[in-house]
């Protein structure tokens, strides 16, 4: 807590920022993924509306800042609703497919849509005022607004996690046809959550575009998508803080790759590992291969599995087993 | 003194987290009928998919006509010669009768193979229904085309659970008399039931199981004196 | 001149052609992707990378080694088959126990790997790949010119769909697979080596993804990102089409290509769009699909 309080005075603040909007959207796909069971892989079209309509509210309609990130987060829910809605329509991988599907065709309208820049995006988006009195643009300042909102986005989603409706939701995800006779509709939960995933990476977007000043067609890319889910799967699928790890190790992996690949140079003599810095997204599909295939609790999943076998007696009884999502086929 | 066709030693069984079989131990001579009574839950499927390898994990000893199949992948134990009849029949609904009971490869041509002929001359019902789809045949009939589905493959050991469940007493009755055949022309048969008359007059021996254990074993001869203790167990 | 709606009959001929021949390679591709599906519950995303390296292939077979198109057509699927069969033995199998999604996830790391590999050594700008010196002509219909080599591509696909189709539905080998679809287990308890099957059946629908690339070749031109967009596409007609029907997913892919065609002529700001709003509508309408079965 103090760290976060402090860091802006040892560390970029802008880097800063970046890595809590990343967080935050990572959370946010975490509530949906996570505990609610449900893949999406067009998560960015709800950061990216949103950063678009902030960025719209903020230069073409002069809204002041908070106004806009509302307006920005209102846009994202309402998006979140209507895919929602279609996506809950079909289960499993269907499910995954129509997020994808209805996510590309969000890109394919922000790509046509006059007022939004098309290829070159939103430009010059000012940063205001806070409540009309402290001055964004300096960049500590936005720093505390984005730690505030990261914090209270994080704090709804854990909220959420920890409340009764979470617990529903960890069932459904575990058992839904149970969930069904218990008497739960839960479809209406999953439509819930689903919309207050949209709303929080909403969120995450909104801030990142007035933090860059910037968007553009990247923030609603099936490719971004796909960043955050590996975000989430990398941190730990399910836990609290896994998101947040997560996210820091991948902006931060894309950040240093290229200097990273420079040491690797020199330090192997082996001159391919220069272009490293180019090759952001090959590393990141091996990354995300290795991770589904060896890695799945994520970086905080194993820390918790290492800590609980070390603390556990060993059973007396050790098959091989082998993970086994979903009820036992009886 | 021939060894058993079917050995079942110490046998561990999980589906994923759930430990379904706490160490059961059964034989099957080659040529009889034995039937695994129980109540539900109490491990007999789990006994029947373990043995074929299709639990999500097991350990122990399976040995069949002498060669272990403990560590051996699903078809290769099949490959042995088993017949797996299921419980929910498994009949594929996107295919005809026909194609059903033409799709096990035929293991071997050995005595227990029978030719379409003969098995459409047992099941006379099926000879007329053979073009229908999987999913339009009644539950007899489906009951019927899955235990054909084994016999045309050649398999020595069957393996059947539930045979006579939902179903009317006159197809039961049709089914029971083709069991008679068939042990008679030397099929090895292991029998999970839940209907105790059904059974009764079929089996050699018997085993109880509870909790994924075999808690009680006698043999046909032994059945008058112990129907009491069985109407209190399977709470029949 | 004669119109239709106050377009000319010819533009509207133009884009139907075109829409023809993107419609057989949506049918080709959510052929290869629902037969993949049904087998091994894997929603195959690298099935555009596929179909990526099956026309990189023939580009790369041209290019060093002076094999023509008509070899590429045979060895590019042959090669792309292969390396699909060892990606499923080495990784995706791995994965059959777990959630679908994880399959999903792998082939999607596949794709950002493949993409990224073809991106760095060829670039985003593409390569040209010229069209076979036979199927050069083209035909004078009056109204417009028909180019030979998108009737051999209609005719390739439409060949080669109809082909599947019989070795699925009236063969034995076919009906192993259906039966395998319902109940892979079932099927291995009957002593049929299903882990041997589950292999080939990936070889082959990504045999097929290659396949169509090479068709594509000509027509599309090489570059680096034409899987992803292409498959993103065939996602949505594999949902508009349901699982379960071979002839209603053809059909369905060859239906969305004309739709997006006649789109293009009327309202062509929608073109990039129609087949996902078509999705939504039966979506609203029909969840399992046009021709899905009920799961």
């Amino acid at each position: 807590m103090i760290a976060a309080l402090i860091a802006p005075f040892y560390v970029y603040p802008v880097l800063l920022m970046k890595l809590l909007c990343f967080a935050l959207f990572a959370c946010a796909l975490n509530l949906l993924l996570g505990y609610g069971g449900l893949l999406s892989l067009g998560h960015a079209a709800f950061f990216g509306s949103a950063g678009y309509a902030t960025g719209v509210a903020l230069v073409a309609w002069r809204l002041p800042f908070e106004l806009s990130i509302l307006f920005g987060v209102i846009v994202a829910a309402s998006l979140g609703f209507v895919i929602g809605g279609l996506a809950i329509r079909r289960q499993g991988i269907y499910f995954a497919m129509i997020t994808l599907a209805l996510a590309q065709m969000v890109f394919f309208i922000v790509l046509q849509l006059k007022g939004l820049g098309g290829e070159d995006g939103l430009q010059q988006i000012p940063r205001g005022k806070l409540l009309g009195i402290v001055n964004l643009a300096n960049d500590r300042s936005l720093y505390y607004v984005v730690l505030a909102m990261f914090a209270a986005g994080f704090w709804l989603t854990h909220r959420i996690i920890h409340s009764p409706f979470g617990q529903v939701l960890v069932a459904i995800r575990d058992n839904e046809p149970r969930a069904t006779s218990l008497g739960y509709e839960t479809g209406q939960y999953k439509l819930i959550v689903f919309v207050l995933s949209a709303s929080i990476a909403g969120l995450a977007g909104a801030l990142k575009a007035v933090l860059f000043g910037v968007v553009t067609l990247a923030d609603v890319h099936w490719h971004l998508s796909g960043g955050v889910v590996l975000m989430t799967l990398l941190g730990g699928l399910g836990t609290v803080v896994g998101p947040i790890v997560g996210a820091v190790t991948v902006v931060m992996l894309e950040n240093e790759l290229g200097e990273f690949g420079s040491a690797m140079a020199q330090w192997t003599g082996v001159s391919w590992f220069g272009n490293l810095g180019e090759a952001v997204t090959i590393v990141t599909g091996a990354i995300f291969i290795v991770c589904v295939l060896m890695f799945r609790r994520g970086i905080v999943g194993e820390l918790q599995h290492l800590i609980l076998t070390v603390r556990s007696r060993p059973r007396t009884i050790q098959p091989q087993t082998t993970e086994w999502v979903g009820p036992p086929p009886f | 003194m021939s060894e058993p066709l079917l050995i079942v030693e110490n046998l561990h069984a999980h589906y994923g987290e759930s430990h379904v079989l706490h160490g059961a131990n059964l034989t099957v001579e080659p040529g009889e009928l034995v039937t695994l009574l129980g109540r539900n839950g109490s491990g007999r499927t789990s006994t029947l998919r373990a043995i074929l390898g299709m639990t999500s994990s097991r350990a122990g000893s399976v040995r069949i006509d002498g060669v272990e199949t403990i560590n051996m992948a699903t078809y290769r134990i099949a490959r042995l010669g088993i017949g797996y009849c299921p419980e929910e029949r498994g009949v594929f609904s996107s295919l005809s009768a026909e194609e059903n009971l033409m799709l096990p490869p035929v293991l071997s041509k050995g005595t227990t193979q029978m030719s379409v002929d003969e098995i459409y001359a047992l099941f006379p019902n099926l000879a007329e229904r053979r073009q229908t789809l999987g999913s339009r045949l009644s539950g007899g009939e489906q009951q019927m085309l899955a235990i054909a589905r084994v016999l045309r493959s050649g398999a020595r050991l069957l393996l059947l659970d539930e045979i006579s469940e939902g179903l009317a007493p006159r197809i039961v009755e049709e089914i029971s008399k083709a069991i008679h055949l068939l042990k008679a022309r030397g099929y090895t048969i292991l029998l999970v039931e839940q209907n105790f008359e059904f059974a009764a007059p079929l089996a050699d021996r018997f085993y109880v199981m509870e909790h994924g254990r075999i808690v009680e074993h006698f043999a046909q001869n032994q059945l008058g004196p112990k129907t009491d203790m069985l109407h209190q167990l399977l709470g029949v | 001149m004669e119109t239709f709606f106050g377009v000319p009959f010819a533009a509207i001929a133009g884009q139907l052609l075109i829409g023809l021949v993107n419609g057989a390679f949506y049918a080709l591709l959510s052929l290869g992707l629902s037969i993949v599906f049904g087998l091994l519950n894997i929603i195959n995303f690298a099935h555009g990378a596929f179909y990526m390296v099956g026309a990189y292939a023939a580009y790369i077979g041209l290019t060093y080694f002076g094999a023509n198109y008509w070899a590429a057509m045979f060895l590019s699927p042959l090669f792309v088959g292969v390396v699909g069969m060892f990606m499923e033995r080495t990784m995706l199998r791995r994965l059959y126990r777990l959630d679908h999604l994880y399959g999903l996830l792998l082939t999607f790391g596949l794709t950002l790997v493949t993409e990224g590999l073809f991106r760095s050594f060829y670039g985003v700008s593409g390569q040209p790949y010229a069209v076979p010196k036979s199927l050069q002509s083209a035909l004078d219909l009056g109204f417009m010119m028909l180019p030979s080599y998108r009737v051999w591509v209609i005719v390739a696909s439409v060949a080669v769909c109809l082909a599947t189709w019989l070795v699925i539905e009236r063969t034995k080998l076919g009906a192993l697979v259906r039966a395998g679809t319902e109940n892979a287990k079932l099927v291995e308890a009957f002593g049929v080596n299903v882990p041997l099957m589950i292999t080939w059946t990936y070889g082959l629908g990504v045999a097929l993804a290659a396949f169509a690339g090479v068709l594509a070749a000509p027509v599309f031109q090489l570059n680096p990102l034409m899987g992803s967009n292409m498959i993103i596409v065939v996602f949505a007609v594999v949902v508009i089409g349901g699982l379960g029907s071979t002839l209603g997913t053809i059909v369905t892919g060859i239906g969305l290509g004309l739709a997006e065609g006649l789109t293009k002529v009327f309202y062509p700001e929608a073109s990039s769009t129609i087949v996902f709003l078509v999705m939504i509508v039966v979506l609203l309408l029909r969840p399992a699909g046009l021709f899905g079965k009920e799961i």
